[in-house]
């Protein structure tokens, strides 16, 4: 039988001694590239990382007694970014729908190659693919952070980077 | 050679973002914020929202002994708490303070990480710092802190009113305040708890009644015992009692009298049936002729998101009347609350370092469905009710 009463997460162990000041002076700045690669638009990027900065700062009470606050931070950007870049997606959708026949131009692919191929990546894929190229993440690391299994965490990531290399047109090396 | 381009691009970002994000305004602009008002975390709670702090509350609302959030700089005046003890309870006075007015149709948001016990956001919203915190009809409320219940009266005064050790269950571990029925057992004013107690083959969880009015509790009217499933809610209106139940995949209601005897009414779910349908949260309205319930087909789930029918059950001829559909997403239900007219639900869902609380829900079963809206404050709601409902 699951007990249901109501309990405090146990923190007793690998309390973090991090002031939120030191926290966000260190995590921010990557937060902002994960954003960036997660939600293909550099623009929004410091105000996705923000936002989840400002989530961490009002809940820091809790999240500083978490073993990995930083896992917390990154999960808060990623489904953020996720959302925007649907938010972003539709919205344009919805401007092309309004716009007068060739009045608005259509959307254009970004300069980098790179980034077009990891813009079409399905989300999870894109945040495990920029996980490891951004912070070099292990799989266990990555699948705490969006909290899958390790094996899940794997497809992803080589489903990913298989996706990428087969856009750029060149063979996968893993 | 792939490998290496996207290598490149990705150490391209980040040295942009190394050269080009500035880091001290923003960091400013967040610590600036929480200086300025009167509790650190008061910014984030609700935009414009009117701040009333009950300072003195904390004497009860927080057990002693334990981490206080620290006192903001501007703290409100704190009064002198003068006690007196009688062998129930003990009553402390908060002095020049005062609580918010609670109307029907407003909601209480408990959350233990709040800096101030209370606070309001918005014209609706109340948030106390506490685990639970469910309204006493009168203008006041009573709260969960850890396994204790404290009663905050109307006047800004609160007692202390029951500890887990108290009751006198066997081996209890656990206690949760489910709500408070004010037309059982004769009584103004009854609390709503489940216990948990035992270990391994010995757990066990009851639903029990404790008498504000006479300061005393009632051994528990329903039990389940190891490997039967838990209790996900109960809920007691006019002398029946509800009870939500779940085990090993199935969910299924089962209906009592408040004394504990079963109940012959039309079931929406009993556990003999088997369909592939996910139930929770059964909560009888004010005068206990209704029904309301959240019911999901796991089928339905579609990328993750869960949708979820609100449903409204006529209990004296066993119909669903009204049907509200939306979708949690990747939260899961962690407590509805239902007044007659609006219902309000508490959403959670697990994270690796445990459970985070979202914003409840909240709607109204009106002619024009209303909702349901995103509340300001995370935390457990409840529904403010009128006195004598």
């Amino acid at each position: 039988m699951e007990g249901v009463m109501v309990t405090e997460p146990d923190r007793s162990a690998g309390l973090s001694a991090d002031t939120f000041e030191a926290f966000y002076r260190r995590e921010y700045p990557k937060m902002v590239a994960v954003a960036a690669a997660v939600s293909g638009n550099r623009a929004i990027a410091e105000d996705l990382a923000q936002d989840a900065m400002v989530r961490a700062h009002r809940h820091w009470g809790r999240i500083s007694g978490y073993e990995r606050p930083g896992a917390w931070v990154r999960r808060v950007t990623i489904n953020l970014s996720l959302s925007a870049s649907k938010r972003v997606a539709a919205e344009l959708k919805r401007l092309l729908r309004l716009a007068e026949p060739g009045t608005l131009p259509p959307p254009e692919a970004p300069d980098d190659s790179v980034w077009s191929a990891v813009a079409q990546l399905p989300g999870k894929q894109r945040a495990a693919v920029a996980l490891h190229y951004l912070e070099d993440r292990s799989i266990d690391e990555i699948a705490t952070i969006l909290e899958i299994s390790p094996a899940t965490a794997r497809v992803h990531l080589h489903r990913g980077r298989q996706a990428l290399a087969t856009t750029l047109g060149e063979a996968s090396h893993e | 050679m792939s490998d290496r381009r996207i290598r490149t691009a990705f150490e391209h970002l980040q040295d942009d973002v190394a050269t080009n994000v500035p880091t001290a305004g923003r960091l400013a602009r967040i610590l600036k914020e929480s200086r300025r008002l009167p509790r650190a975390s008061l910014a984030f709670l609700g935009g414009a929202a009117v701040v009333l702090v009950a300072g003195a509350i904390v004497f009860l609302l927080r057990p002693g002994g334990q981490s206080v959030p620290p006192v903001a700089e501007t703290a409100s005046t704190s009064s002198t708490a003068s006690t007196s003890t009688t062998s129930a309870s003990t009553t402390t006075e908060v002095g020049a303070t005062s609580l918010p007015d609670l109307l029907p149709g407003m909601v209480l948001v408990a959350n233990p990480s709040l800096d101030s016990d209370v606070v309001t956001s918005g014209p609706a919203t109340v948030g106390v710092a506490a685990d639970r915190a469910v309204s006493d009809g009168k203008g006041g409320f009573f709260v969960q802190r850890g396994n204790t219940v404290s009663w905050v009266h109307a006047n800004a005064s609160a007692e202390s009113l029951l500890s887990l050790e108290d009751l006198g269950a066997i081996d209890p571990t656990g206690l949760r305040l489910e709500g408070a029925t004010r037309n059982t057992f004769g009584t103004t004013n009854s609390l709503v708890l489940i216990i948990a107690g035992g270990e391994g083959e010995q757990r066990y969880e009851e639903v029990w009644f404790y008498d504000v009015d006479a300061r005393s509790s009632r051994k528990g009217v329903y039990h389940t015992g190891a490997y039967e499933g838990s209790i996900s809610r109960a809920s007691v209106e006019r002398g029946v009692l509800v009870v939500t139940r779940r085990a090993e995949g199935f969910t299924w209601f089962e209906f009592y009298t408040a004394a504990g005897r079963p109940l012959d009414v039309k079931n929406p779910k009993s556990m003999d049936e088997t369909l592939p349908v996910y139930v929770d949260q059964g909560v009888l309205s004010p005068d206990g002729t209704t029904l309301v319930f959240l019911e999901s087909n796991f089928a339905a789930s579609v990328d993750g998101g869960w949708p979820m029918d609100l449903v409204v059950w006529n209990l004296a001829d066993g119909t669903k009347t009204r049907r509200v559909s939306f979708d949690l997403g990747d939260w899961t239900v962690d407590h509805m609350d239902y007044d007659g007219l609006n219902f309000v639900v508490g959403r959670q869902r697990w994270r690796t370092d445990g459970l985070e609380d979202g914003a409840p829900l909240l709607g109204t079963l009106d002619e024009d469905v209303q909702g349901p809206t995103e509340l300001d404050l995370s935390g457990w709601p409840s529904l403010v009710r009128d006195d004598g409902k």
